[in-house]
């Protein structure tokens, strides 16, 4: 979780002008990584849920990371762990 | 029963096609998120708490977005979500206007405005080319307008809402 957050973080600080303010509620136009404050508990222990405005964030305790739209449930990115198996292998 | 479900109750009660899904935090003081779905339209609302309803229809799908809009008050959070998902209007992040421009979008004569606000159409105009007023007196203009008036002081490592101020009389 914390390697996404870096990742999402150094994306926004090179492509945007827009300062690093995750504390703002409203949108400034900047995309800000999942918040400890927005996790939530999923139907299998190893997986948590973080959710955002329009997408839920998967992650599991291998590091596997699924990406879903909020509405619909779409996938629209995942990646498996360290071992190879995704987020609900 | 908590503000997020009083804006549930009015919104099923007021439009009964839609698909409505809720997601409870395990700690009550974590937001909430409440999904509203009428035919092609989405909204989504953030609760957080005494901060109030964040507000997005589908304007935009970037990742990790805030919500476009915050509201306070249950009531007026569910007439504009009711006004968002009946005539597909999108949400949009607040933007420079002057006060006289905002009046005009609003379809409100300055006649119509003195008369809400209990003075004189010369005073609204006057009023409208000040380049400072009190926070009062701006809270008003901007209920009479229909909306809320909301104070952020933003610092370099944090941003605030500042509370109860203007909520006095006039001075």
């Amino acid at each position: 979780m914390l390697k996404l957050a870096e990742t999402l973080t150094e994306v926004e600080d090179e492509l945007t002008s827009i300062p690093n303010h995750p504390e703002n509620w409203r949108s400034d136009g900047r995309m800000y990584p999942p918040q400890e404050d927005y996790r939530f508990e999923t139907s299998r222990s190893d997986v948590v849920e973080y959710r955002s405005r329009k997408h839920s964030t998967y992650v599991r305790s291998n590091g596997a990371i699924e990406i879903r739209k909020a509405v619909g449930k779409t996938v629209e990115f995942e990646k498996p762990g360290a071992d190879g198996r995704k987020v609900w292998e | 029963m908590l503000s997020i479900e009083q804006l549930e109750r009015i919104l099923r009660e007021a439009l009964p096609g839609a698909e409505f899904s809720v997601a409870r935090p395990k700690q009550p003081s974590n937001p909430w998120w409440l999904d509203i779905v009428l035919g092609p339209q989405t909204v989504t609302v953030e609760w957080r708490p005494k901060q109030g309803f964040g507000i997005s229809s589908n304007s935009s799908e970037s990742y990790g977005e805030g919500p476009d809009e915050v509201v306070e008050d249950t009531a007026l959070a569910g007439a504009r979500i009711i006004y968002l998902l009946k005539t597909g209007t999108s949400t949009e992040s607040p933007r420079d206007v002057e006060l006289r421009r905002l009046r005009e979008e609003k379809d409100i004569s300055q006649e119509e405005l003195a008369r809400v606000l209990q003075m004189s159409q010369p005073a609204v105009s006057k009023m409208e080319r000040r380049g400072d007023m009190s926070i009062s007196t701006l809270r008003k203009i901007v209920a009479a307008l229909g909306g809320e008036l909301e104070l952020v002081a933003r610092f370099p490592d944090h941003a605030v809402r500042i509370l109860h101020l203007g909520e006095g009389e006039t001075t």
